[in-house]
């Protein structure tokens, strides 16, 4: 992660989250661990209520 | 989900800031996305609840109910608000801050006003919850008062959409979430002197 290019907005504006398209993630227990670590965050930071919470719907 | 990691990497030193030398005022902001989940066509409602500089309390959820109209998603957020304003108004009792006047929360929507105020269209919210109609009795208790914001600058935006670049920042700072010189990255080095101690533990 700490390779990555940052970013100013948590989640792309454009895009739409759906369970049904796209493909299986193939370590879904990743995904979870990480939801798990950015619920987290979302302690003290209120910017990423709304991004975590949709991102946990699919789980 | 890359997207957020990426928007955690920037931000690392984000942080809400209460300030010392600032006026205790509780207000709050309530909005709710109509029918924005794609899959089921549920509302989000967001609020969050300012004291001081920064915010204190804030929730984004998913509403468990469909709502008919944009206007009765906006008014069961109110609701959730309402709930949110008694517990802290006991919870600062509590703590000695009586909360005075009523608390105001600002909303975008100016048919759930009225209805918090007054039972107008009754034909066409008959259908909403009796609960949900506690938003109500909390106003005419002058406990809360439901008062207009326009769109652009409702904060509880931030809990029910995804947002641009722009308003993203700007709401981020109306939260109180700023960059804080303070960091809590660090470690704990410890001598061997010290080490030793822990682990001759003394008979």
């Amino acid at each position: 992660m700490l390779g990555c290019k940052p970013i100013s907005v948590p989640l792309n504006q454009n895009g739409k989250l759906s369970a049904n398209v796209g493909e299986v993630l193939e370590d879904a227990t990743m995904y979870k661990k990480i939801v798990g670590s950015l619920i987290y965050m979302t302690i003290t930071r209120p910017d990423l209520n709304y991004t975590v919470g949709l991102e946990s719907q699919f789980m | 989900m890359r997207h957020t990691l990426r928007y955690v990497n920037a931000t690392t030193d984000y942080g809400l800031f209460y300030e010392a030398s600032i006026e205790l005022q509780v207000y709050g902001y309530i909005d709710a996305d109509w029918a924005g989940s794609i899959s089921d066509r549920r509302s989000t409602s967001g609020f969050m609840f300012s004291f001081g500089s920064a915010t204190v309390t804030w929730s984004s959820k998913k509403q468990p109910t469909v709502a008919l109209s944009s206007t009765e998603a906006e008014y069961r957020g109110a609701a959730m608000a309402a709930c949110e304003v008694v517990w802290l108004r006991k919870l600062l009792g509590d703590l000695g801050l009586h909360v005075d006047r009523h608390v105001v929360i600002y909303c975008d929507n100016l048919s759930s006003i009225q209805l918090g105020r007054n039972l107008v269209f009754h034909a066409q919210t008959k259908h909403i919850e009796v609960h949900y109609h506690f938003i109500r009795e909390k106003v005419l208790a002058c406990e809360i008062d439901l008062t207009y914001v326009n769109t652009k600058d409702q904060v509880a935006d931030i809990f029910t959409k995804v947002l641009g670049a722009k308003k993203h920042r700007r709401f981020c700072n109306m939260l109180g979430v700023m960059e804080l010189e303070l960091s809590l990255r660090g470690s704990v080095e410890m001598s061997s002197s010290t080490r030793a101690d822990i682990h001759d533990v003394p008979q």
